[in-house]
């Protein structure tokens, strides 16, 4: 008899039993309250304490993981002599705020860092840590620690930029789509900010310059790597909310109504970006175009919005590695390759890398 | 591993938790639209996780009832008795929804919820023998695998598990509950020492001597 056998044993499990076992667990479960409702708590806080203190240089010791994650970092205006407000983690690693800055610390693990710039700029003095990814958002750009020392401005809606002082960083769209550009000590990247992006080349390398010399350079960006397809959708109805739409669309899937539920979470995506279940609607509507309804144009496109809308989201490299299937079987191999390179940079011993490798058909 | 399909599937490559013997089914084929990681139809784990670290219910009932015949089946097959199974599984939920900060890899929360359970089992364990010891209950409750095994499973294997139960269960917790898992939840050795948070060493320590006890029963009752 083989020990699976065993697995076979499982208590009655009616509807019933389920149901009553879960309202004992939620009657006993510690009370849900968000993360950002800790962080408001946080922020009021620190905001008493920096009132209170009337330091100048506001540094902000940052050892722990989870749980400070989403925490928002604003600096002011810089006048009046104020040093500038400083972030360092628990591994030395030392980010700067300029002037009228505002960033989120979106991940803070010993696996990964990442700090999405809103507006302003930051300078960073990254400790060297092997096994750990150090990003920085900007837009639609990301910076990718390689080295140590470098500086990213962005100013919302106009340009991106990025210089090295020491050590050496990789730029790329958060899209994945166009190249990726790794910037040496005293190179200089820039591009229009926007909602997609492309990765375009870098500045000859010249000097450190100061922060004041730090002009916009680089061309305007191209069109995206493959084009939006036209998508058949409708727009929320107005009585129709983000959890409605999900609710439809699990149960949509569950009953085999792919179509049904494909639809469900098209309509989530577009009518509630900004909903915490928008990036996961669209990678599970790029799972379902990719894996049942046979649409890996459709699919890209989805995967591709996942991204954009969870560039940190823990999907992020199932996405990554689904739209370079799609791209595949669409025969895309520019783009194909290019999603590839990314995938491959971002998660270099990543769970699909082997399927990733061979997935454009070219290898 | 049977090549059945099991919704609970998951491959665990990353972070720590318990590499559970689910995930002996991960196929080789290259082709990302093969069920590397398997969650069942829905949402990723991960996506649930982090919904439900960001204050969302549903995502709460959802990975439960994901996992409420995973966690319900270990908790019967390592108590072996029903009585004590809704306890357990409410208690292993209540303890992983509270410390879902805590879970490195949001993907392996499976593989989490399993260790939890299997420590949690542990101390349940070791609660009633305490309890039996001072009085408190009764020793020797009837292990009611036949009630269920008759309806699931083969005769053959209901005889296999009623043999396994009755030579267990007057062993000291940590050695019962090493050697069901390697017995039969499957797992390998390394599993079983991630699953109870102990050393390689300790566990095969522990799965030798709870071998050799039921060996020296079976010899006993041997005519």
């Amino acid at each position: 008899m083989s020990r699976a056998d065993f697995k076979d044993v499982v208590p009655p499990l009616t509807e019933s039993r389920v149901a009553r076992q879960y309202a004992a667990i939620a009657a006993r479960a510690p009370a849900v309250r968000p993360r950002g409702t800790k962080w408001l708590t946080f922020a009021v806080a620190a905001g008493l304490a920096v009132a209170l203190a009337g330091a100048t240089l506001r540094a902000v010791q940052v050892r722990g993981a989870g749980a400070i994650e989403g925490a928002v970092i604003e600096s002011g205006s810089l006048g009046g002599g104020q040093s500038p407000t400083s972030l360092t983690l628990a591994d030395g690693s030392r980010i700067e705020l300029g002037a009228a800055t505002r960033a989120r610390l979106t991940s803070a693990r010993s696996t990964s860092v990442r700090i999405d710039l809103e507006r302003g700029s930051l300078e960073v003095e990254a400790t060297h840590v092997d096994g750990r990814t150090f990003v920085v958002g900007a837009g639609a750009y990301e910076v990718r620690v390689v080295g140590t020392h470098f500086y990213v401005r962005r100013d919302a809606g106009q340009e991106v930029s990025v210089r090295v002082d020491r050590g050496v960083v990789e730029v790329a769209a958060v899209a994945g789509g166009g190249e990726i550009r790794r910037l040496a000590v005293g190179e200089k990247w820039s591009a229009p900010d926007g909602p997609t992006a492309r990765v375009m080349p870098a500045e000859p390398a010249a000097s450190t310059a100061s922060v004041a010399a730090f002009a916009p350079s680089a061309p305007a960006p191209a069109a995206l790597p493959t084009a939006s397809p036209v998508i058949n959708t409708t727009a929320p109805r107005r009585d129709e909310s983000a959890r409605d739409l999900f609710d439809e669309a699990q149960r949509a899937r569950a009953e085999g109504r792919a179509s049904d539920a494909a639809r469900a979470f098209d309509r989530l995506r577009r009518g509630f970006p900004k909903d915490a279940r928008a990036a996961l609607s669209a990678f599970e509507l790029g799972r379902l175009r990719l894996d049942v309804l046979g649409d890996p144009q459709g699919a890209e496109e989805a995967l591709r919005d996942a991204m954009a809308l969870g560039p940190s989201s823990p999907f992020r490299e199932d996405a990554e590695a689904r739209r370079v299937e799609a791209l595949g079987r669409m025969g895309d191999a520019g783009a194909c390759a290019a999603a590839r390179s990314a995938y491959l940079v971002r998660w270099p011993n990543g769970t699909y890398r082997r399927a990733v490798e061979v997935g454009c058909g070219d290898r | 591993m049977t090549g059945s399909k099991r919704v609970f599937e998951t491959r665990v490559s990353r972070g720590r938790g318990l590499a559970v013997p689910f995930h002996r089914a991960v196929p080789t084929a290259v082709r990302i639209s093969d069920p590397i990681i398997r969650s069942g139809p829905g949402p990723s784990d991960a996506a649930l996780v982090v919904a439900a670290r960001a204050g969302e219910r549903w995502a709460h009932e959802a990975l439960f009832r994901r996992y409420a015949p995973m966690a319900n089946g270990m908790a019967f097959r390592l108590m072996g008795r029903d009585a004590d199974v809704d306890d357990l599984v409410q208690d292993a939920f209540v303890v992983a929804f509270g410390r879902l900060d805590a879970l490195d890899d949001p993907q392996a929360f499976a593989a989490w919820l399993g260790s939890i359970l299997v420590r949690t089992a542990g101390k349940v364990i070791r609660r009633r023998v305490l309890m039996e010891k001072l009085g408190l209950r009764r020793r020797g409750e009837p292990i009611d695998i036949d009630a269920v095994a008759a309806r699931v499973a083969g005769p053959d294997v209901a005889a296999e598990l009623r043999g396994i139960y009755k030579r267990i269960e007057r062993l000291p917790a940590d050695l019962r509950i090493a050697f069901l898992l390697r017995r039969v939840e499957g797992m390998e050795l390394e599993e079983v020492a991630r699953a109870t948070g102990v050393s390689l060493a300790t566990a095969k320590r522990r799965i030798a001597a709870a071998q050799q006890a039921v060996e020296r029963w079976l010899d006993r009752e041997r005519p």
